[in-house]
């Protein structure tokens, strides 16, 4: 390897003097270039074929974190919240609210208790999440023409189970309320029709567009998978690099470092180009995770590896061993997902932290998965967050080429 | 005991002179604080909404002020046509709902049956569409309320009586630990835990790195010694400093706090350990530390209940010492917590501190009696 790269180098010793020359020596500079990133993607393959160890992670995280959180989140809903109901009234009125509130998905009553310590410390050993207390005088007050009033304490830590268990309260006492309701009308001499529309005359179709289960699941796995990508990328290549210098085989002096780690990012493009195929052809439908379009996610992948190609090669470069990868990286990719907008809208964001987010491409991939994965699988919907990769892309390579030149020793080449 | 000090010693001067540790203790700090930053704002506001009003009657009108006074939502400020337009714009995510109210809407109220709003929201992203779905729905339900209620009037009910007819079951609602049920109380915690939790298995499997390794046993345990202090220290900083910083404060005494920080750092290194003594190859067990570690936040139950994980998985979840540590902070971050209260963490604390100390036990013998030749190769 290191005799075909002495001759490329050999070319560039000859002297040009004039700009048709200059420009000559530019093609031939690229040739060289070109040339220098097919050998070191040769020898990336047969370091891959060698070292078991880069293989590994080169499959493992890209079949292992896809299923096993697909796995996780493969009850999609958090459903049948424990509950704990005290019914102080214990009147037909007070039993069917409780038969009702049972009968919801969201909700599973596991205790009924008569003591309103027992029911708060259900909750505070979270054996609860949610105790509905109904009073003596429940019913009572109903039948007097007045209001009855049913008390819920509900943990509101846990948003992801709040959210399920509170609006089905709501909604049993809606309906609650138009059954009592109606009475009052049909005792003014309607009929049941009229009554019905007279409750609650201004009724609310709502559609969730694009995901109408509103699911967890589904709402957060297309994003952890660009998560896992970008780990994927960034950990194999330092990894590679690191086991590399170790050995005693990575080229400290090339002449062409980012060329050298071009080829190198080319070898293990490979195997994430199966490995977003196996995360899209083979996890998604096997777990039922929304996708629109298949082969539009997969350009979006696709884009999103090439944009985090600078990246890997500046952390590859700068990687002093096999381990330096899993010791730093791992600090990062939570935080980058939470502030990337996926989850929290970025507008509700610090403005600071905001323009910090928009600087890594797991940003605009992460919005641009969301379209892709559950609104449309047009890509012109999302040209902008590719446009947005472009630029991130020219901005890394820039950076690239600047701080990997500016770090490799000066001395000749061992070629 | 200089065994001891001097891993204390080496293990505290790799922390802060080493540069990949200064980067790595760096990069809690910084990003634990941005993770926060991302949910300071602690409630979700204006969310872009449009109302195509296509009845521009009274009661259409009064329900456009209502959804406009709500904090929740915005207004969106160009006017949208028609429900295609509306549609693209979901799409794009620069609307999160719409309210479609069609021109028949008041006069069918008027006849004596059912004005309907049609209401489209963006679903994709289960934050908002909660979020939004909430806002709108109170206040379209309260312009009905108030229609209904003057009908109900008209009937000649009492003022103090007619909200009855209305609404003869209210509902009174107390959110325990998170009275505004916000963002930051429900993820700052769990995000800069997560980070420290990451941060000390990291450091504690790295004391399996041949080169990092110390001579000794009695130097490792120091070094084990020294991470423990040094993120005991750290964790303290995080619930005295970056939590109030959220306006959050741990409401337990601070022995408790104190306690089950340290409890689950110590555990935290004794799970790497065991990890570092069952295999035998110091760069898988970092990556299983590491893959374990990763998955902890989710699989802790903060997110997403135990209860709803595959039986395998929510077994594995019981094993790693974030998960009580999770629910131990939950009680005694919200609310005045005694050691009594806590009893069940403590248990299984205990648990998986047995399960560690046999697990290191048994890799410890295997390695020296069962497979000698691995250990002189390492």
């Amino acid at each position: 390897m290191r005799a075909a790269m002495r001759k490329l180098i050999n070319i560039q010793k000859n002297s040009f003097s004039s700009l048709a020359k200059k420009i000559l020596m530019g093609f031939r500079t690229l040739g060289i270039w070109f040339g220098l990133v097919k050998i070191s993607l040769l020898d990336e393959m047969k370091f891959i074929r060698r070292q078991k160890l880069v293989l590994m992670i080169l499959v493992a995280i890209p079949v292992f974190y896809p299923f096993v959180i697909s796995y996780l989140y493969s009850a999609d809903q958090a459903v049948e919240r424990p509950s704990v109901v005290i019914d102080e009234d214990n009147s037909a009125l007070s039993r069917k609210f409780t038969m009702d509130l049972e009968a919801t998905q969201e909700v599973r009553i596991d205790t009924r208790t008569d003591s309103f310590e027992d029911g708060w410390e259900a909750l505070k050993r979270r054996q609860a999440e949610l105790l509905v207390y109904i009073p003596p005088d429940f019913s009572r007050r109903i039948k007097k023409g007045e209001q009855g009033a049913i008390r819920l304490w509900i943990n509101s830590v846990n948003m992801t189970t709040y959210a399920m268990s509170y609006p089905a309260v709501h909604r049993v006492a809606f309906a609650m309320n138009e059954e009592i309701s109606k009475d009052f009308f049909h005792s003014q001499g309607m009929g049941s029709t009229m009554a019905a529309n007279r409750i609650m005359p201004v009724t609310q179709e709502t559609r969730n567009l694009f995901h109408p289960s509103l699911s967890y699941g589904a709402f957060l796995i297309p994003g952890i998978f660009i998560i896992i990508l970008q780990q994927l990328i960034l950990i194999s290549l330092s990894f590679s690099a690191g086991l590399r210098r170790e050995l005693g085989e990575y080229d400290e002096k090339s002449s062409f470092p980012l060329a050298y780690l071009t080829g190198k990012f080319m070898a293990h493009g490979v195997f994430y180009v199966l490995g977003i195929a196996f995360m899209l052809f083979a996890v998604f439908p096997l777990f039922g995770w929304p996708n629109v379009s298949a082969v539009s996610m997969f350009v979006l992948f696709l884009a999103f590896m090439l944009a985090m190609a600078p990246i890997a090669a500046m952390v590859a470069h700068f990687s002093k061993d096999r381990y330096a990868s899993f010791q730093v990286l791992m600090l990062v990719s939570t935080p980058l997902f939470m502030f990337s907008g996926f989850l929290m809208p970025p507008e509700q964001m610090p403005k600071y932290l905001q323009m910090f987010s928009w600087v890594f491409p797991a940003t605009p991939a992460l919005f641009a998965v969301r379209i892709l994965s559950m609104k449309t699988g047009s890509l012109s919907y999302v040209a902008p967050y590719f446009l947005w990769l472009l630029g991130l892309f020219l901005m890394y390579l820039a950076m690239a080429a600047v701080l990997v030149r500016k770090f490799t020793p000066k001395e000749p080449s061992r070629e | 005991m200089n065994g001891l000090w001097r891993g204390f010693r080496d293990q505290t001067r790799r922390l802060f002179l080493t540069r990949r540790y200064q980067l790595m203790i760096a990069l809690l700090f910084c990003m634990s604080s941005l993770s926060m930053q991302a949910y300071h704002q602690k409630l979700v506001f204006q969310l872009p909404v449009a109302v195509i009003d296509q009845d521009n009657s009274r009661i259409s009108r009064t329900i456009r002020t209502f959804i406009e006074s709500t904090p929740e939502v915005a207004l969106h400020a160009e006017e949208i046509q028609d429900l295609d337009e509306a549609r693209e714009l979901l799409i794009r995510g620069s609307l999160a709902a719409v309210v479609y109210i069609p021109s028949e809407f008041s006069s069918k109220i008027k006849k004596g049956t059912k004005g309907e709003i049609l209401v489209l929201i963006d679903g994709a992203n289960i934050l908002v569409a909660k979020n939004v779905y909430k806002a709108l729905s109170k206040s379209i339900g309260v312009v009905g309320a108030g229609i209904q209620l003057t009908m109900v009037k008209k009937y000649g009910v009492p003022k103090d009586r007619a909200m009855s007819k209305v609404l003869p079951v209210a509902v009174y609602e107390n959110f325990m630990f998170n009275p505004y049920a916000n963002y930051s109380v429900y993820l700052a915690p769990i995000l800069i835990f997560f980070q420290l939790h990451v941060f000390v298995l990291i450091v504690a499997i790295s004391l399996f790195v041949p080169a990092q390794r110390p001579d000794t046993t009695t130097e490792l345990i120091g070094a084990f010694q020294a991470i423990l202090f040094w993120a005991l220290l750290i964790g303290l900083l995080f619930f005295y400093l970056y939590l109030p910083a959220e306006g959050i404060f741990a409401q337990s005494g601070f022995h408790i706090v104190l306690l089950a920080l340290g409890v689950f750092i110590l555990l935290d290194i004794l799970m790497a350990a065991a990890i570092g003594s069952l295999i035998p190859s110091s760069f898988l067990a970092m990556e299983v530390t590491v893959v374990l570690g990763m998955l902890s936040m989710m699989l802790s139950g903060l997110t997403w209940p135990t209860d709803m994980f595959p039986p395998l998985v929510r077994w594995v979840s019981e094993v790693i010492p974030f998960t009580p540590f999770a629910r131990g902070f939950r009680m005694f971050l919200h609310f005045p917590t005694g050691l009594a209260d806590m009893s069940d963490i403590y248990v299984q604390f205990g648990q998986q501190f047995l399960v560690f100390i046999f697990l290191i036990g048994f890799g410890a013998a295997a390695k020296r009696f069962l497979f000698p030749r691995i250990l002189r190769s390492r």
